[in-house]
This record gives C-alpha cells, sequence and structure tokens, in this order.
C-alpha cells in the first residue's frame, strides 16, 4: 500500500521538485531525472496490484516519461495574451500533477477512488489545454470543463446511487464501492437502482472518454492543447475513462449484462460511424486524429459490449496499441508544428523529407490499422470478437467505420507526405530527445504487434482467446 | 417550503436574464440545497463542512462574480438564447422530467430523488438558456450543489461522500470556471459565447 501511494504522488512531487533549481538547463535535467525516478516507483508497487491495474500503471508511467521528455525538448509556444499559467514551471507542475491523477484512477480498487482520480485529471489538464493562452486554446478548455463537469457529476451520482443499493443490501461501508465487493455481492443489490446507476456511470465515464454523443468536447481539446498533452489526453485519459467503464462492467456483468452490453454497443457504433465520417472533413491534422481518437474509444466500446472474454481481452489490447501509436501520431505532429509554424492539411508537403514526416507517416500507417503495427492485430481481434459473438451490427458497423477511417487518414498521408519541400517557416534548432522519443513511441507501436502473445506475463493466455475465438 | 424554494429559484435563474435577480435566485438554490443537505449538522467537522461550504457558495463565489462585473465592466445581461416562452416551456419540461424520474421504481425508497435529479437538470438548463460565461459559472456553481445535495440524499452513510461532492463543488465549479472566465475576459469583456464559435466540436 506505501509504494502503491509512494508511486502515486511520486510525479508530481517530482515536478514540484524539479521547479527549485532557478537556472533552466539544471532544472531540465534534475527534472528528467526524477521522471526516471516516478516510473521506477511505479514499476516497483506493479506487484502489489492486479493485472489490469498494473498494466495501465505502466502504460501511463512509460507514455507520461516520454511526453515529459518530449516537453523538455519541445516545450508548446505561448500565444501573446498569455494567461497566468502559461509558464514552463506551471506546465511541468501541471503535467506531473495529471499524470499523479491519472495513477490514482487507475491504482484505486473503488470508484470513490477511480472518480477522484479521473476528476483530478481535469483539474490539471483544463489548465494545460488552455495553455497557450489563445482564444481558441481557451475556447476549447471551457467546453472541455463545462463538458466534463457535467459528466463526471453523473459519474459521481451512479456512483452515489450504486452506494445507495450496497448499503441497502447491508454491505460494509468501508467496502461497498469497491467493485470487487459489489461484484460479488451483485445478486444482493436492487436490480433496478443498479442497473440506473451503472448507466450513469456509463454516460458520465463515457463523456470522458469521448464517446458520441458527449464527445463534442474532445476534438476541440485534443487539437487545441500542446502537442504533449493533446498525446497525454488521446493516448491516457481517454484510456482511463475506457478503463473506469470496464471496472464499471465487471460489476454490470453480474447485476445488468445484457443491458449494459448493449449501451456499450450502441455507443461503440455511434462513435465509430459518427467520427470516422467526420474525420473526412478536417482541414486540420491534429483535430483529424482528436476524432480518429474517439473513432477508436468507439471501437473499444463495441469490443467490450460483446461481453465474451476475447472482446475484453480484444478491447484492452486495442487501449494499449492505440495509446502509443495515437502518441507517436501527435508528437511527431508536435514537432512538424514547431518546424513548419501551422498544423493545417492544404499547407503541408513534402514532410516525407524531414524526419519528423516520417514518424507521422509511420504514426499515420498504424493508425489506419495496416501491419505491421499493433493496431492491425487489436483491430483484427476485434472484429474476429464480433464475428464470434454473432454482433452482426456492431460488426458491420466497426468495418465500415474502419474503412472510412482509412480514407481519411490515407487522404491525409498522401496529402501531407508527398509533394515538393515546403521551405521550413518555423523553428530551426535539433531536438535530438524529442527525435529519440520519437523512435522509442514506433518501436513501441511496432513491438506491441507481439508482444501479448509472446510475453510470459500473458502466460499463453492471449493465444489461446485468440485462437479459440472465445 | 425548502424543496419550493429550490423549484422556484431555478425557474427563476432559467426566465429571468437579469445578472442581479440571478445572483439572489442562486444564493436562494444554494441556501436551500444546503439546508436539504444537513439538516441538524451535529458534530463539530459537520458545522465545519457546512460552514465552509457555505462561505465558499454563498459569499466567494458570487463575490468573485460581483467583482468580475465591476472590474471589467462586463455585461450584466445574461444573453438568453431562447424567446420567454420557450424558457418557460423548458422549466415545465425540466419540473415533469425530474418528477417522472421520482415515479421510477429504482427510486422509491429514496425521498428527495426527485429534487435532486431537478436540481442537476436546472443547473443543465441555465447553462443551456444562457450565452453569457458567468452564467454558465453559475450552472457550475449549482451543479456542485446539486452533487452536494445527491451525497446527503442518496448515500448519506457512505464514508466521505458528502465531504467529496463538497470538494468537487468548491474545485471543480468555483475555482476552476472562475479562472477560466476570468482569462476569457481579455478577449470578449461581454463575456458573449458566440464570440467562442471558433471550434465547431
Amino acid at each position: 500500500m506505501i509504494a502503491v501511494t509512494v508511486a502515486v504522488a511520486a510525479p508530481f512531487g517530482a515536478a514540484l521538485l524539479s521547479m527549485l533549481p532557478s537556472q533552466l538547463p539544471v532544472r531540465r535535467i534534475v527534472g528528467s531525472v526524477l521522471a526516471v525516478i516516478a516510473v521506477a516507483l511505479a514499476l516497483g508497487a506493479l506487484p502489489q496490484l492486479d493485472p489490469l491495474s498494473a498494466l495501465c500503471v505502466t502504460l501511463i508511467s512509460v507514455l507520461s516519461l516520454l511526453a515529459t521528455l518530449y516537453s523538455v525538448s519541445v516545450f508548446p509556444p505561448v500565444e501573446l495574451e498569455a494567461t497566468p499559467w502559461s509558464g514552463r514551471r506551471a506546465y511541468f507542475v501541471l503535467l506531473g500533477a495529471f499524470w499523479s491523477s491519472m495513477l490514482i484512477a487507475v491504482t484505486s480498487t473503488s470508484f470513490i477512488g477511480l472518480w477522484i482520480g479521473i476528476s483530478a485529471t481535469t483539474l490539471a489538464t483544463t489548465f494545460l489545454v488552455g495553455f497557450s493562452g489563445g482564444k481558441a486554446a481557451l475556447e476549447a478548455a471551457w467546453k472541455y470543463l463545462m463538458l466534463c463537469s457535467f459528466g463526471i457529476a453523473i459519474a459521481l451520482i451512479g456512483i452515489f446511487l450504486l452506494g445507495h443499493a450496497a448499503l441497502t443490501a447491508h454491505l460494509a461501508p468501508a467496502v461497498a464501492l469497491s467493485w470487487d465487493t459489489v461484484a460479488r455481492n451483485g445478486g444482493r443489490l436492487s436490480p433496478e437502482l443498479a442497473r440506473v446507476a451503472l448507466l450513469l456511470m456509463l454516460l458520465g465515464f463515457g463523456t470522458k472518454a469521448g464517446l458520441v454523443p458527449m464527445h463534442s468536447w474532445l476534438p476541440d481539446a485534443h487539437s487545441k492543447a500542446p502537442a504533449a498533452i493533446s498525446a497525454l489526453l488521446s493516448g491516457l485519459l481517454v484510456s482511463c475513462a475506457l478503463y473506469a467503464i470496464v471496472r464499471v462492467q465487471h460489476v454490470a456483468a453480474v447485476v445488468a449484462p445484457a443491458l449494459f452490453n448493449d449501451a456499450l454497443l450502441v455507443l461503440g457504433s455511434l462513435s465509430i460511424l459518427v467520427a470516422a465520417t467526420l474525420m473526412l472533413a478536417q482541414r486540420d491534422i491534429k483535430r483529424l486524429l482528436s476524432y480518429s481518437t474517439v473513432e477508436h474509444a468507439g471501437l473499444v466500446a463495441i469490443a467490450l459490449g460483446l461481453g465474451t472474454p476475447l472482446g475484453e481481452f480484444a478491447a484492452i489490447y486495442h487501449i494499449l496499441t492505440h495509446a502509443f501509436t495515437k502518441s507517436l501520431a501527435f508528437l511527431a505532429v508536435g514537432v512538424v508544428q514547431q518546424e513548419r509554424g501551422t498544423t493545417t492539411i492544404g499547407k503541408l508537403h513534402g514532410l516525407w523529407n524531414d524526419a519528423s514526416g516520417k514518424f507521422l507517416l509511420a504514426a499515420l500507417v498504424g493508425l489506419t490499422g495496416l501491419p505491421p503495427f499493433g493496431i492491425f492485430v487489436s483491430e483484427l481481434l476485434i472484429v474476429l470478437a464480433a464475428a464470434a459473438a454473432h454482433q452482426w451490427a456492431a460488426l458491420a458497423c466497426a468495418v465500415t467505420g474502419l474503412l472510412i477511417a482509412f480514407i481519411a487518414l490515407a487522404r491525409l498521408a498522401i496529402d501531407t507526405e508527398s509533394g515538393t519541400r515546403v521551405a521550413r517557416s518555423g523553428e530551426h534548432r535539433r531536438r535530438r530527445a524529442a527525435f529519440l522519443v520519437l523512435g522509442c513511441a514506433t518501436a513501441v507501436a511496432l513491438l506491441l504487434a507481439v508482444i501479448p502473445f509472446v510475453s510470459p506475463i500473458a502466460n499463453g493466455r492471449a493465444l489461446t482467446l485468440a485462437l479459440g475465438l472465445r | 417550503m425548502v424543496i419550493g424554494l429550490i423549484l422556484l429559484s431555478a425557474a427563476v435563474l432559467a426566465i429571468d436574464s437579469r445578472l442581479r435577480t440571478a445572483l439572489v435566485a442562486y444564493a436562494s438554490f444554494t441556501a436551500a440545497t444546503l439546508w436539504l443537505a444537513f439538516p441538524h449538522p451535529s458534530t463539530p467537522a459537520e458545522i465545519a463542512f457546512v460552514a465552509t461550504l457555505s462561505i465558499l457558495k454563498l459569499v466567494v463565489g458570487p463575490l468573485a462574480i460581483v467583482m468580475l462585473v465591476r472590474r471589467y465592466q462586463v455585461s450584466e445581461d445574461l444573453a438568453p438564447s431562447l424567446g420567454l416562452a420557450w424558457r418557460l416551456l423548458i422549466v415545465v419540461v425540466t419540473l415533469a422530467a425530474a418528477h417522472a424520474i421520482r415515479q421510477m421504481t429504482a427510486l422509491n425508497d429514496i425521498p428527495s430523488a426527485g429534487v435532486v435529479f431537478y436540481a442537476v437538470f436546472a443547473s443543465m438548463m441555465i447553462v443551456v438558456l444562457h450565452r453569457n460565461l458567468l452564467a454558465h459559472v453559475i450552472g457550475l456553481l449549482m451543479l456542485g450543489s446539486a452533487i452536494t445535495l445527491a451525497g446527503a440524499v442518496f448515500a448519506p452513510d457512505l464514508p466521505g461522500a458528502i465531504e467529496l461532492a463538497g470538494t468537487f463543488d468548491a474545485v471543480i465549479a468555483t475555482l476552476l470556471a472562475l479562472s477560466i472566465a476570468r482569462a476569457l475576459l481579455a478577449f470578449d469583456p461581454r463575456l458573449d459565447i458566440r464570440s467562442l464559435r471558433e471550434l465547431r466540436g
């Protein structure tokens, strides 16, 4: 317990400590070293967590470290009308707070702790979304705050109602909101009240995951935030919200499996179709990638809604592959933005000639679901799981959405990567650390195609599930 | 009486578009929800909690709004986004929705469930029905009160539930909303959301 608490507090503490040295180069070194120590502490706490929490802690730690190192190298530009929180110190403190709050969410064993973590992310990220201080960034931050506040408030009402149902069933107050306890005693809960509670929780956490129709904040917030924050919002925050839905489903599987799974299938199908269609209309790379996040969240919701072991495995696997590939895409776009001074698709040509363009292309190939990236395997598993579960309508929506998204991403890749090289209008300095981060993210996105099937941690379970199509 | 005050003040907030009236209605709404949530605080911890929330919600929040208005000459018109007839209709629909929820079998054994949902719907209603960002701040403050009420009504015996709701109320609604509203003043002193339509989610 102490190891987990230390691991959770470490990123925020590290961010605060790294602010102490007055000279920027020293602060950079101290900050980077402390971030690595925070990751080491988190990995040290893994044996005390259940497998899903351990997986999420690893994901959060690795990606947050990469985003921190990237931010040291590529610090986001600030507009003239900077807000009080638009400084370097505030940025890293908020980043540390964001990192810690995500760890709170995934290391908790009760819905209350999970909710505290998820809502704490709102605190840190609202300011990070509006970091540049520009009008559009503040508008995005405002929209994010309004919609996510209502979302997490609805989730909290659901949690209170579940607590009421648990207490009425004479569960001990101290463990009344622990998902294991509630799931074990699911039969004793009032089914009507538990259903209402679980649906409210799905609605609330679904808002944070950006599922349609509660998605409208996501493309704005993810596209207006600094690149490293966009990477964490799309790669991790959405994953944390989906993790929350997995935990809610853990209880729903006992109390109201059919209703909950149907709701997930509907939300997932809507998300993938609407987001993929809107991807076709985007003129800005970051907005297009943000809609792609909604599409992938929808795909995960469909996989979870299948209610089969293979569906659940594919969903968690897809969360992992998407997190790395989407983060890679946003981080590469961040370098492109600094080099070319824009993210407008029509103004970017010949990116293939630059290293950042090559990384962006790798990410786009991954996001389209082509081999040899991990997303290819996870999407294939989701399609197979849907077919095995005979969920033909959801399968049709998923395949249609994937095809439309493929067209949008392929068009983006062709438009931006081909053509003659345009003279750079942005900054020209070297960014070794940023390219090292991009290289690491690409390597993991590729390796994830095989890791779950050969890893001793999975112990052959992944392969059995995939081959047995259960 | 207390429930009547909640219903009336939320309706006034939806219908009237003057900031002063809105602040009075908001104060009545918050005082009534706090009264309903904590009718008889007995232990010192409870009294301290209620006192802190009351100061924050009834003094700090409204005072910060008044200071923003005076210092930056913000418009005191909350700029309703719909005509009066439509606003009245939405109030009636909200009341009907809360009543329908109250009738659900699942919530039969929770006496004030309908009021909680009405309070949540009302806070959403204020946001949707006005274009001035100060109305949105008031909506978030009301949401905070509604959540505190939800904690007290749905899970009074759940350890930490009410404190959690109160913290959400204080931090998210009051601090964050006011900070962003203050930052947005640099772009539009009227705080009208029509000037914030560059992004199309």
